[in-house]
């Protein structure tokens, strides 16, 4: 790795660092000493180990998800603007859990990630066999059409059901209130499947920015080396939804900026991307925290208003290859 | 190590075939040409050539070895293809560029060997790009883009360079550019060319045996001197021509007066 790769990578750990300290040190309580958060994580009590903790784990597995996903789906189909929430796989986990939240009501709780998660792979699964052997850009408009009849749905049925819409409604803006140690055991493997994976395949899907005839020029097996990108970023993606709900624009802005940081080498943007998915969606979650309390806002939300005016930074700039 | 094809039949859609039982054998060491009207079917044969399209029918052999035995890295580091107009992406530089072309040398982490670095300083070299190494080929000149991608096929280390009409887009002092540049390559390491040309002119004067293909069957091959006489550039590309000897007999020029 280059030496401005490393000082860049070091910088954004210590931003992530440094965001997860204050993360753990404010919260709906009093302010909390260094050494007070540190003392109850060791001793395993308080608010620090019980809540903040595991919600802060939570907040950068899922980021680091969603991040990771949005890369390999934008090397998959050379296209910067493809991400989990366009191509309809977080619209798919949305909608299972929508439907689990209204027909199933107090009872859906406990299964709600499974359920997510299923429909996320649901999704998935259509959108690769429609378009499979396609183009990318067939593959992108099947998961645009998918994403756009699954978010019709859910309007439907959050009108039809208007009054036990509420809960679904806050799942859907993304949201990490109440997320604990179990959240946390739910997406760790998910989180290790996907960093290992993409570490495995980062080499061999480095010549897909050439297009897809030079990479087989190249001696790459389009027929492997695709549908494992779309597995594991679905998986990214579909155990980030089924914890957070549908956290939108990290999967599409953080990969974009590790890009950026990183150049166009995998083996180094992977790693950038999941950092950087980390502290942005903890920054978000922390940030909406603290800014009202005790009311909270919804980390999906300042991710958005985060990652919005992102892009008009870049239209303004003129520094972009969408 | 000899390319041949072998009573090749191939179409994309079914019942339309593109490619009529068409054989041929690549002379080793040479430069090879592949002529003939829009939708003969060289562009086919030259992605056949190099398995990017499977035949229906018949096959690819290289040294008597059907290329569908070939594996996928095997084959890469046999054949370079050079495709029609790539393009690269935005920040990526020329060197990184080439670098791709050891891909299928590199293990499963992609380690940089000695060798690799030695091949990519050789293939810059070569093409006369070390001073624009950390450029962007985005900001090269359309010349300056297709040598990269040149030295990016001659990285991959291959006995054979497959190019589909690498003078598209260039100007005239480009274009020669690049065809000389493939003249010294085939002279100093004996690689074998196969290039689709357009220009009758670039087959003629660059290329020491030139197949001439007409809807999907061989039509003639030969040396410069054989195809480009009247009869046969009439035939071929329908137009009436006027052939000059220019400096040498084996090279005719092909100057292509009117329509038929």
């Amino acid at each position: 790795m280059k030496r401005q790769f490393v000082f860049r990578f070091v910088g954004v750990l210590s931003l992530l660092a440094l965001t997860l300290v204050l993360s753990l040190s404010f919260g709906a309580t009093d302010a909390l000493s260094p050494g007070a958060v540190v003392d109850q994580i060791l001793t395993g009590q308080g608010v620090v180990y019980l809540f903040r903790l595991p919600r802060a784990l939570t907040a950068m597995m899922v980021g680091l998800c969603f991040a990771i996903s949005g890369l390999l789906l934008q090397s998959l189909t050379r296209n910067p603007l493809a991400s989990p929430d366009l191509l309809g796989v977080t619209a798919g986990g949305g909608l299972a859990t929508v439907i689990a939240i209204l027909v199933g009501g107090a009872l859906a709780g406990s299964y709600i990630t499974w359920i997510a998660f299923l429909g996320a792979s649901v999704v998935a699964a259509i959108i690769w066999v429609l378009g499979r052997g396609a183009s990318a850009q067939r593959f992108i408009l099947t998961g645009v059409a998918l994403s756009a009849l699954a978010h019709a749905v859910i309007t439907l049925l959050l009108v039809t059901y208007a009054p036990s819409a509420a809960e679904a409604m806050i799942w859907l803006k993304g949201s990490l209130f109440g997320r604990g140690w179990v959240h946390v055991k739910l997406l760790l493997p998910w989180v290790g499947f996907v960093c290992l994976g993409g570490v495995a395949v980062a080499y061999q899907a480095n010549p897909l920015i050439l297009g897809p005839t030079v990479a087989t020029t190249l001696g790459i097996r389009l027929s492997v080396l695709r549908p494992c990108l779309w597995l594991l970023s679905v998986a990214g993606a579909a155990a980030a939804v089924a914890v957070s709900g549908t956290i939108g624009f990290v999967g599409l802005i953080v990969p974009h900026v590790a890009r950026r940081l990183a150049g166009p080498d995998l083996r180094v943007s992977i790693p950038f991307s999941g950092l950087l998915g980390a502290f942005f969606v903890l920054l978000a979650d922390t940030v909406g925290r603290v800014l009202s309390p005790p009311l909270e806002i919804p980390a999906g939300l300042i991710c958005a208003f985060l990652g919005a005016p992102y892009f008009g930074y870049l239209l303004v700039k003129g520094k972009t290859d969408i | 190590m000899s390319l041949e094809a072998r009573d090749l039949w191939f179409s994309y859609r079914p019942g339309v075939p593109i490619l009529q039982g068409l054989s041929v054998l690549v002379p080793q060491g040479k430069i090879t040409a592949l002529i003939g009207r829009n939708g003969c079917g060289k562009s086919t044969l030259l992605k056949l050539m190099n398995r990017l399209l499977e035949p229906d029918s018949g096959g690819v052999f290289v040294a008597g070895r059907d290329l569908r035995t070939f594996g996928t890295k095997e084959l890469a580091q046999t054949m370079a293809h050079l495709t029609q107009s790539p393009t690269a992406p935005a920040g990526l530089t020329v060197k990184e560029l080439v670098e791709f072309g050891r891909h299928p040398y590199r293990g499963f982490l992609g380690r940089a060997t000695a060798r690799d670095r030695e091949v990519v300083e050789w293939a810059l070299e070569q093409t006369a790009l070390v001073e624009l190494a950390e450029r962007e080929v985005e900001t090269l000149s359309g010349g300056q883009r297709q040598r990269a991608w040149i030295a990016m096929a001659l990285a991959q280390d291959t006995e054979y360079l497959l190019l589909d009409e690498p003078t598209t887009y260039l100007d005239i002092a480009h274009q020669l550019e690049v065809l000389e540049l493939l003249g010294q390559l085939n002279e100093s390491s004996g690689k074998t060319i196969i290039m689709v040309v357009h220009d009758p002119n670039h087959a003629s004067q660059y290329a020491h045996h030139v197949v001439c293909l007409a809807e999907g069957k061989l039509l003639r091959e030969g040396t410069p001197a054989e195809i480009f006489t009247n009869a046969h550039v009439e035939e071929l590309f329908g137009v009436i021509p006027q052939i000059f000897p220019g400096s040498s007999p084996e090279k005719p020029w092909c100057v292509p007066l009117r329509t038929r």
